[in-house]
């Protein structure tokens, strides 16, 4: 998570920059720490928003909403933390905005929190194995894209190139095709 | 595992700039990390839009500003004690200007007329036969000098302020100077001739009371009633009430202590040091007839607010009215001129306003001419800021009676 980090860091971890603030109250270091995050928020805003302006607002607005929240929350990471506060306030934002609709079409992607789950499974071959077969019984166009994004290792624009399929189309093929996956997996367990 | 990229990389992935390899390893990460997916789909939509300019420097300059406010939140309470401040001098001034608002020019004038203090050097010319004495609540600085004092430098402001209680609007009555009191009518000319003309006073020594209020009726042509057929008005049977300013025709000054006396009800009402009076009367328009010593004797109707101008009484004829009394003296205490009641809540109610927390202050000073309290010292401190407000207030507030003590009066305002 050190990659979105502004090269104004002292070397001091965000979690102690949060501690000193918590003792000492001195805002300028709540600033420092948002700082180093400071694309990441601007970035996951301007996914939600596509406009540089309330994009730009919005990294005030949450800094805003950081002053208040700190306080009261015991942070462990931040970074995941303050991605988690961007990205509900940009849904908010979205949800408020009644006139603006979030594309949820192929470009949009779903994520869990926590999409590795091997540690659920009994043993890695029976994983394995129940991988192959899923991916068998996935649809065509998924199974293809998930074959050589995962197995193959090809990036999103070879797989255009090799398929014929849209960028979105493979994002949204390797996106859906995991999610079958990963329920028929779960499926295949509790057989 | 794969290498999480930074944004540099990420942006070299949306201009094309990675093998595919690189691009692959960024997008397994990114699917395996849903920020990181975020942030490369914002990146992608930005570089989509042609976007070039690199705003988080201007980004990183406004969370600058935003969080390098000196002492960061302790600075928000500053400046609520700040904003509470500046509310108080709002107040105070506000305050201030209403106690201390430029006076007329019938006041100034009228402040040029001395006004002679009661005392104990009142000669004694009362003649052995006067059965008349005056007790000394009557003869000392009464409710009615009183009144007057208060009256003229709090004014209409005091009953505004306090309006909003009982006790309240009960000080605010006491500050006018209304008179439908005929059972004290010998208090009140004894007062205005006293007070305001102690030099005429000294004439016609031997005539008593009765006598005067019977040259006061014969003079203005009217039988005289006795004082005691006086009538008794009560405040909710008054249908008008007149106010006005008597004035020396000659000279357009305000004179003091006319008296004003309403021929139907028998009422009688005296002018202020600026001239001014209010009377009540159950009659809508009322008949006034105005006397004061040295000047002639005037019948007005009564017309809301009245401008009279007294002529003076020929050489030798001085209409006043004097009533000498045999005054013994007591000793009397310092003390608000709108009344203990009215005082204590008006300090205290701005005590409380200053918002200097649970305190209390005691504080001794020395009473003017004017009635102002001079020289004010702490008796009993409260702490540095509850001191000096307590003085302000006190140095605001409405004016005193001067006792006649010698001792520094005192007064405690509980924050």
């Amino acid at each position: 998570m050190e990659q979105f980090k502004s090269s104004k860091s002292d070397g001091k971890s965000d979690e102690l920059l949060l501690s000193q603030y918590n003792e000492s109250k001195d805002l300028g270091l709540l600033g420092d720490v948002y700082q180093r995050h400071t694309e990441m928020i601007y970035y996951v805003c301007f996914r939600y928003f596509k406009d540089s302006e309330r994009s730009k607002d919005a990294v005030m607005q949450i800094f805003e909403e950081l002053i208040l929240k700190v306080d009261r929350q015991e942070i462990k990471n931040f970074q995941k933390w303050i991605y988690v506060v961007a990205k509900n306030h940009c849904l908010m934002a979205l949800r408020a905005d009644k006139s603006q609709k979030v594309d949820f079409s192929e470009s949009f992607v779903e994520f869990s929190v926590a999409p590795h789950l091997e540690e659920d499974y009994a043993t890695k071959e029976d994983r394995l194995q129940a991988m192959e077969r899923c991916i068998e019984k996935l649809p065509e166009k998924q199974k293809i894209a998930i074959q050589l994004f995962f197995l193959q290792e090809r990036c999103y624009k070879d797989i255009t190139t090799l398929t014929g399929y849209s960028m979105d189309g493979v994002k949204s093929y390797i996106q859906n095709g995991k999610r079958n996956l990963k329920q028929c997996i779960e499926k295949e367990q509790d057989v | 595992m794969y290498n999480r990229p930074d944004i540099a990389q990420l942006r070299r992935y949306v201009r094309g700039e990675l093998s595919p390899q690189q691009m692959h390893e960024i997008e397994r990460a990114a699917e395996a990390d849903e920020s990181l997916m975020d942030v490369l789909i914002g990146i992608e939509a930005e570089y989509a839009q042609g976007l070039t300019h690199d705003v988080i420097p201007e980004l990183q300059q406004r969370i600058q500003r935003r969080s390098h406010v000196p002492s960061g939140r302790t600075s928000s309470y500053i400046y609520r004690w700040i904003g509470l401040a500046a509310s108080l001098l709002v107040v105070l001034g506000i305050g201030i200007y209403i106690f201390m608002q430029p006076e007329s020019v019938e006041q100034q004038i009228a402040q040029h007329i001395p006004i002679s203090e009661p005392s104990e050097t009142i000669p004694d010319t009362t003649s052995s036969d006067d059965n008349t004495t005056m007790d000394l609540e009557e003869a000392l600085p009464t409710k009615d000098h009183e009144k007057k004092l208060a009256y003229s430098n709090v004014e209409a402001s005091a009953s505004n302020r306090l309006k909003n209680s009982d006790a309240a609007r009960q000080a605010a009555l006491d500050t006018i100077p209304i008179q439908i009191i005929p059972s004290n009518a010998e208090e009140l000319v004894s007062m205005s001739l006293r007070d305001e003309h102690t030099t005429l006073a000294s004439r016609n020594s031997a005539t008593t009371t009765q006598d005067r209020i019977s040259m006061l009726s014969a003079r203005a042509g009217r039988p005289m009633r006795q004082s005691n057929d006086l009538q008794s008005v009560s405040l909710q049977d008054v249908k008008s009430i007149t106010t006005g300013i008597i004035i020396d025709h000659q000279t357009q000054k305000p004179i003091a202590g006319a008296l004003i006396r309403d021929q139907e009800m028998n009422t009688l009402a005296k002018t202020d040091s600026t001239g001014r009076f209010i009377v009540g009367s159950t009659n809508e328009k009322p008949v006034l007839t105005i006397q004061s010593a040295g000047f002639e004797t005037a019948d007005h109707v009564a017309e809301g607010a009245m401008r009279i101008a007294l002529k003076r009484a020929p050489n030798g004829a001085a209409t006043e009215p004097r009533i000498m009394r045999n005054v013994s003296a007591k000793r009397l205490k310092s003390r608000p001129a709108i009344g203990l009641q009215a005082y204590r809540l008006y300090v205290n109610n701005l005590a409380k306003t200053s918002a200097l927390g649970a305190g209390e202050v005691t504080l001794l000073f020395a009473i003017n001419a004017q009635g102002r309290p001079i020289g004010i010292s702490i008796k009993k401190s409260g702490g540095k800021k509850r001191d000096k407000e307590a003085i302000q207030i006190l140095e605001n507030g409405p004016n005193w009676i001067k006792g006649t003590e010698d001792e520094l009066a005192e007064w405690t305002i509980q924050f």
